[in-house]
């Protein structure tokens, strides 16, 4: 409870500093509106004009991005600024100062490298979401509510556990990760349903780079959809992806940070 | 005229060795174009299975993008994948490099000109040339309309790059009044993502949305050539097209040297 009242006052003072400059900020969140206001309008546009993907409506669609944006914002706030960094900490030294703090270095990187800036993609897609709720007329109860709830927070947790794995070796090697581009290009596939996809691309993005959980399997359940290579039970396994996924992460950090040199001043 | 031809080669060759140093930047590069490729691919395969397509085909749209691809990148610079003037110009006030930059003996729109055709070829080898020969190979792309389309296309394309780089250009000056330019190059992208066709052609578009981009300078970049390539323009539509972007280019060009002189009184080096 302790770390996570220093956590919430480390992004109170990121966030005072980024306030600071507030036409930036807004600036920032206005063209992020923007653009991806413009996508999501252009993938609705493109479903439209042929009736439906594979089976999933306009509709459906958006919300899928939604829920793929949302999930995406929710996890990359924590792990994006972080990973950006890892090439050049072992190069300032910089994260010799995680070392010296008294909280567990891993959470003091996090706090101090939150990134407050997506807040615009937590809006717009939380605001894409309502839009097609509402036009999909869907009366949940609250079993569909609850699932929603933690699948985002398990959506966030694989996107942030699989940015961080795909990004670690760069904290290692002080260059770009070369597994780098298997998540950001991987997160591409996300945006539309995996079942327009050929059954290897399916296969890999469920079992290798479970990208899949973030989106597609969870929205499966809302929308009560049976569609995929892999038994209906996979829909359901995306908290249990993220926890494994966690503890995957947390084993590889602690293999990274134990071999931490650093060369910085 | 000779001696800038040489400084424009020496620009070119020293932004290329800076990029083939790094070797898994090539890598990357070719790897997510494939990538793309795939996905996109994957998408329209979906789509036009539907049967609802009306008069366009999978090869036609297929041939679009991954010709329109090559297009972009050879004559708008960096094109959407690279580095926009934007982020080139807001470093270099950031940083204070606008400076020296200014006082070489060459122009300082020259030096980014060139920037922007050596950050081309390098798209060009390690994304739109995998993905072209990848889709000839795999997809089957469709072959231009004609000899005399071939022509007008060439003349189009360069055209469209002219006017995406004076667009470019002026959304780019922004950066001198702003304390931030990251965020200038996703307007960028979004305005010819939806009056470009660069997501979907314009031929999808409903009525409303196609005439506003009809009147709008954006689709010369992409979706003009395109059409001609393919031989969906053909005849006078082509000359209207071609007068059109032309007029473009004048307008753009007067809006770009108005700001530009703007520019030269705003100019404040922060850094150095």
């Amino acid at each position: 409870m302790h770390y996570v009242r220093v956590f919430l006052q480390i992004v109170k003072y990121l966030f005072k500093a980024r306030l600071e400059y507030p036409g930036a900020w807004v600036g920032g969140i206005i063209a992020q509106w923007f653009s991806y206001g413009i996508f999501m309008v252009m993938v609705m546009l493109t479903v439209w004009n042929f009736g439906t993907l594979a089976g999933w409506t306009p509709e459906e669609v958006l919300f899928l991005f939604a829920m793929y944006l949302l999930a995406y914002a929710l996890g990359a706030s924590f792990t994006f600024n972080l990973t950006r960094e890892f090439r050049n900490m072992a190069i300032n030294g910089t994260m010799d100062e995680a070392f010296c703090r008294p909280m567990p270095p891993f959470l003091y990187l996090v706090a101090t490298t939150f990134n407050i800036g997506y807040v615009s993609h937590i809006t717009l897609s939380g605001a894409a979401m309502i839009f097609s709720i509402t036009r999909l007329e869907i009366s949940w109860g609250a079993g569909q509510w609850l699932w929603l709830f933690v699948t985002l927070l398990s959506g966030g947790m694989i996107t942030a556990c699989l940015m961080l794995l795909c990004e670690f070796p760069a904290l290692r090697l002080r260059s770009h990760s070369p597994l780098a581009m298997f998540f950001w290009q991987g997160r591409e596939f996300l945006q539309y349903p995996l079942t327009i996809y050929p059954r290897p691309l399916q296969f890999i993005f469920t079992a290798i780079l479970p990208f899949s959980f973030v989106g597609f399997y969870p929205v499966q359940v809302l929308l009560g959809k049976q569609d995929g290579i892999f038994p209906h039970v996979t829909m359901w396994l995306a908290p249990a992806v993220a926890l494994i996924l966690a503890g995957a992460t947390a084993l590889v950090w602690r293999f990274v940070s134990r071999g931490y040199e650093s060369a910085g001043t | 005229m000779k001696h800038y031809i040489k400084l424009y080669a020496v620009l070119i060759a020293k932004d290329f060795r800076r990029f083939a140093t790094y070797r898994t930047n090539i890598f990357a590069g070719i790897t997510s174009a494939l990538f793309m490729l795939a996905a996109r691919y994957a998408l329209w395969v979906t789509l036009f299975a539907t049967g609802n397509a009306g008069d366009v085909t999978l090869a036609e749209t297929m041939t679009f993008f991954v010709v329109g691809d090559v297009v972009m990148i050879l004559t708008g610079g960096a094109g959407f994948t690279g580095t926009s003037l934007s982020e080139v110009i807001g470093a270099d006030n950031m940083s204070g490099d606008i400076a020296l930059k200014l006082s070489r003996p060459c122009s300082y729109h020259f030096q980014l000109v060139a920037g922007k055709h050596a950050g081309a070829i390098i798209q060009t080898l390690s994304h739109s040339l995998p993905i072209f020969i990848v889709a000839v190979i795999f997809i089957g792309i469709l072959p231009p309309s004609g000899a005399e389309a071939f022509v007008w296309f060439v003349v189009a394309a360069i055209l469209g790059g002219v006017i995406l780089t004076l667009i470019d250009l002026i959304l780019a000056y922004s950066v001198f009044w702003l304390t931030d330019f990251w965020y200038i190059a996703w307007y960028k992208r979004a305005l010819f993502m939806l009056f470009g066709g660069t997501f979907l052609p314009l031929w999808f578009y409903p009525d409303s949305l196609r005439a506003a981009a009809d009147v709008l300078p954006f689709r010369f970049a992409m979706f003009v050539p395109m059409e001609v390539y393919l031989g969906r323009l053909y005849g006078r539509e082509i000359f209207v097209a071609l007068g059109s972007a032309i007029f473009w280019i004048v307008v753009l060009f007067a809006v770009e040297r108005l700001i530009w002189r703007r520019v030269q009184f705003k100019l404040v080096v922060q850094g150095g």
